[in-house]
């Protein structure tokens, strides 16, 4: 079990593993990478918000369709909202229940 | 799947796929023949691909970032949440610009979505990186195991609140 003074123990060996890397001329390469990385992730974010801004939409025309152009009773989008729910829920359930071997493996 | 398959091209896969619901909704929509089914029929369809789609981003995390796991989750999080309002925010146009274009708009969202993970590059199981461990049979049929997994903890309990407030809020 670590406490806090294990904790704190690590910092130092980090700190001098970095300064030595830097020492040793591989500044730039790091550099690099944490700049590739950093596009990588922006990419990713971007192909994330376009999916949730995607499902924004998608949270507010689902009733607007139901009340407005079907001209149904609001009490209709909400059974219909829990239907689009229930696949992902489903799913979240059925992982629980038989675990793939990969995330047992990972246990 | 996304344990086992490469989620950047799950991904674009899945992006593309959900083009479809909307553009087709928009197709019934203009012809005036919407009905309750079709919307059940769209929300099974968009609900699905959600249910694909989350995991395999969350699973691609942690293939595209290799350090600062915690800081990038906050981002992501916070991010997932701006464009969501965007997104309300642009759906609330729907009565002056119409359910079609709004689908429409939807689509190409998804699109550019696709395109921005089609930049990102391969990302391959991590089961063929992985040293391979034992896989003990008490830890794969324990669903306490699964809960405490710190891999799985974060993707499922949100679904499951979200989906759970989803629904009570509806049936309020």
């Amino acid at each position: 079990m670590l406490g806090p003074l294990g904790g704190l123990g690590h910092l130092p060996r980090d700190a001098g593993q970095k300064s030595h890397l830097n020492a040793g001329g591989c500044n730039s390469d790091s550099a690099a990478t944490q700049a590739e990385e950093k596009l990588k992730f922006r990419r990713y974010l971007a192909g994330m918000a376009s999916w949730f801004a995607s499902f924004g939409m998608q949270v507010i025309l689902f009733p607007w369709l139901v009340t407005v152009v079907r001209a149904r009773p609001p009490a209709g989008s909400a059974s219909l909202r829990c239907r689009s729910w229930r696949p992902p829920s489903l799913s979240c359930s059925s992982e629980e229940r038989w675990p793939t071997a990969r995330t047992a493996a990972r246990c | 799947m996304a344990d086992r398959a490469d989620c950047r091209t799950l991904l674009i896969r899945y992006h593309l796929l959900a083009t479809l619901p909307p553009l087709a909704l928009g197709v019934v929509i203009a012809s005036h023949s919407l009905s309750h089914a079709v919307l059940i029929v769209y929300g099974l369809a968009m609900g699905t691909l959600s249910a694909l789609v989350i995991p395999t981003r969350v699973a691609l995390l942690t293939r595209v970032i290799s350090r600062g796991l915690g800081r990038a989750v906050a981002v992501t999080t916070a991010t997932e949440l701006i464009a969501q309002m965007l997104g309300i925010m642009l759906a609330g146009l729907a009565g002056a610009i119409g359910a079609v274009s709004l689908l429409v708009a939807q689509a190409i969202t998804l699109a550019l979505g696709a395109l921005a993970v089609s930049r990102l590059s391969a990302a391959p199981s991590q089961a063929v990186h992985a040293p391979a461990r034992v896989v003990s049979v008490p830890c794969a049929t324990d669903t306490r195991g699964v809960w405490r997994s710190p891999y799985r903890r974060w993707p499922r309990s949100r679904m499951s609140m979200s989906s759970a407030l989803a629904c009570g809020g509806s049936g309020a």
